[in-house]
């Protein structure tokens, strides 16, 4: 235990000397990127992929993946402006929104567990069914005419650079947190990654574990999505593409490993916090569109390097 | 539990049905006339899709709409499988067909052509004049400068001679928004001649037609260029709401001008708030119920011209209000 609350400090550790590089290093190129203003957007930039990835490091731990996580925000994100447009109870659209996220999660969930289904094809397959479902229902249209209360979600200012979805996102990050290391949920959650025969054995009910890890991530993904909808004013059917990758990366930066069973989200706030800082960085200093996208991918895959050695390792150990 | 969500699951496909089987006809028409534009989401692409239906309805045909999401990335194949579907359909009296790379559908439209099948391009244009009969829509270098000329006198007016300039287009691969990018910064040397020099127009962002992506990029430009004085959106709602809440967020309504591709009803969300300084507009519906009449005069043997073009109009922000309400109407 004592080797293994080592490790994950060393991996703190060396995440936060990452941080500490790639901001010299960008402030360096261009010392606008280390100015408040740019501190500031930052700030508010990040909460949508912290979200995400939070919510992604819980299926990772529970040994699944999720490539309709992008979907299932964005159909909530434009859900929840388009009911709140039709002037409905605030509390009303908030609930139905963060609903529809649970129910695609459950649908996820349900089809991966009963079947026996491959997580990665199978969320490839729901990815294109919901994002299909919402860009035919709204002809691929933004929704305009957003009321007042849902933009003031994410942009309501708070103190210094700090903005209301950030705060949400802090709530996300210390509930997450709670969930996975202090109840008896979060143990289960560690158990079926580790192995899932055995955790069967040890009396868990691994189907409904499995349901329950992705209605709670479709919840999240859902937050995320209206969250990120009220940053931008719209509801954008076209929205968070390609996020999910993103978020992956993020969680195998932090520590998380495709085979499940270990994963924090302390780390995960970390690799999200590189994937940002590069992704910010590279505006900043002018890169071109088409090497920024290089440069994420290049990051993607080293992610997957970093995952296929923690696993060797780990089976060494 | 699992009956809740087995109601849902069944709910959202009987919905997704009723909603697909009620665009259906089972009216007799004399023949399919194959209607591919480059997508089918968003207000301009909307527009010509509209036109092209009501006009196909009009003159008793049906149409056959295909096309695949603007991120696609196997975009070009599936596009160029729609020309074979075309081909070797019997009933196809015409192709309509909006070419997003110059060079890639080429040789696939002058197979279907000397198939005999008229072959019409609206929005974007093949290389290779030769592959197709006619094209219709607007010249999209020339509508580029006429943005950029107009942007240029308004910066002009308010006595700007430097500066920065930002553009953001949905995919910056695609020869319709290369030729609006060049066309833009042409029409800009057309009105500042000597003093083009000032002006630095920086990476163009690529967005993917995600407002998020667009907001975010620009934003990081604002910062890094504090001397940004425009931003060109080269259409589509992603880089017009993306530009005009990267506005709004930086406060910068006062400092940067944003001038737009075509109409949409997201102008609405800025036209008030400074967000939005002027657009060139096609008519999109006329795009579309051209290429169908153009389409069927082909068909029947008709007269034909190489080119029909149609113009883009400059609205300035007090024109924008105008137009918005006129098509809110």
């Amino acid at each position: 235990m004592k080797k293994l609350l080592n490790e994950k400090n060393a991996q703190m550790m060396v995440l936060g000397i990452i941080i500490l590089i790639l901001s010299v290093v960008f402030g360096t190129m261009n010392p606008a990127f280390a100015s408040y203003s740019n501190i500031s957007l930052f700030i508010k930039q990040l909460p949508l992929l912290g979200m995400i990835a939070i919510a992604y490091v819980m299926l990772l731990i529970s040994g699944n993946v999720d490539l309709s996580i992008g979907s299932i925000a964005a159909f909530a994100g434009t859900l929840t402006v388009w009911l709140a447009t039709l002037g409905l109870n605030p509390v009303i659209v908030l609930t139905i929104g963060i609903l529809s996220g649970v129910m695609w999660g459950a649908l996820n969930g349900t089809l991966i567990s009963k079947f026996a289904l491959q997580p990665f094809i199978l969320t490839m397959g729901t990815n294109f069914f919901i994002r299909g479902i919402l860009l035919f229902i709204t002809k691929g249209q933004p929704i305009g005419g957003v009321p007042d209360w849902i933009y003031s979600l994410s942009n309501t200012h708070i103190i210094g650079p700090i903005y209301s979805n950030f705060i949400m996102f802090i709530i996300i990050a210390i509930f997450m947190s709670f969930l996975l290391n202090k109840t008896r949920f979060g143990r289960y959650t560690f158990a079926v990654g580790n192995n899932s025969e055995a955790a069967k054995l040890s009396g868990i009910k691994v189907n409904r574990q499995v349901i329950k890890v992705f209605m709670i991530e479709g919840a999240i993904a859902a937050i995320a999505g209206i969250f990120l909808m009220s940053l931008i004013n719209i509801g954008g059917p076209n929205e968070i593409n390609g996020t999910d990758l993103y978020a992956m990366a993020a969680a195998i930066i932090g520590g998380a490993q495709f085979s499940g069973g270990v994963g924090t989200v302390s780390g995960t706030i970390l690799g999200v916090i590189i994937i940002k800082i590069i992704e910010n960085g590279l505006a900043v200093v002018g890169a071109n569109s088409f090497l920024q996208q290089a440069v994420i991918g290049s990051i993607i895959v080293i992610a997957i390097v970093i995952d296929s050695i923690r696993s060797k390792n780990s089976r060494k150990n | 539990m699992k009956k809740i969500i087995g109601i849902l699951m069944l709910a959202v496909v009987v919905l997704a049905g009723c909603s697909s089987s009620s665009s259906e006809s089972d009216v007799e028409t004399n023949g399919k006339i194959y209607f591919i534009p480059i997508v089918d989401t968003g207000s301009y692409w909307g527009g010509i899709i509209d036109g092209a239906q009501a006009k196909a309805d009009e003159l008793g045909y049906e149409l056959v709409i295909k096309t695949s999401p603007s991120n696609d990335p196997d975009k070009i194949n599936k596009h160029n499988g729609f020309l074979d579907e075309a081909m070797n359909d019997p009933e196809t009296v015409a192709v309509a067909f909006s070419a997003n790379d110059a060079e890639a559908f080429d040789r696939k439209l002058g197979e279907v052509k000397e198939k005999g099948i008229p072959v019409v391009l609206f929005d974007a244009d093949t290389t290779t004049k030769e592959n197709r009969h006619a094209y219709v829509g607007t010249d999209n270098y020339e509508a580029g400068v006429k943005l950029g000329e107009e942007g240029a006198k308004y910066l002009q007016e308010k006595g700007i001679e430097s500066g920065s300039v930002a553009t953001i287009a949905v995919n910056m691969t695609q020869s319709t928004m290369i030729d609006r990018n060049q066309g833009v910064q042409d029409g800009f040397k057309n009105i500042y001649g000597d003093k083009f020099s000032g002006f630095k127009f920086i990476e163009p962002i690529t967005d993917d037609d995600q407002s998020a992506v667009s907001k975010e990029q620009l934003e990081a430009q604002m910062i890094s260029n504090s001397d940004l004085i425009a931003v060109f959106t080269l259409g589509s709602e992603g880089p017009d709401n993306g530009a005009m809440e990267a506005i709004r967020s930086t406060n910068n309504q006062d400092k940067v001008a944003h001038f737009g591709f075509d109409y949409t009803p997201s102008w609405s969300n800025g036209v008030d708030a400074g967000l939005i300084s002027g657009i060139v507009d096609q008519d999109s519906n006329e795009i579309g119920a051209k290429t169908v009449e153009v389409a069927i005069q082909i068909a029947d043997g008709g007269d034909y011209d190489d080119n029909y073009p149609i113009e883009v109009v400059w609205y300035d922000v007090e024109g924008l209000k105008t137009l918005l309400t006129e098509k809110a109407e």
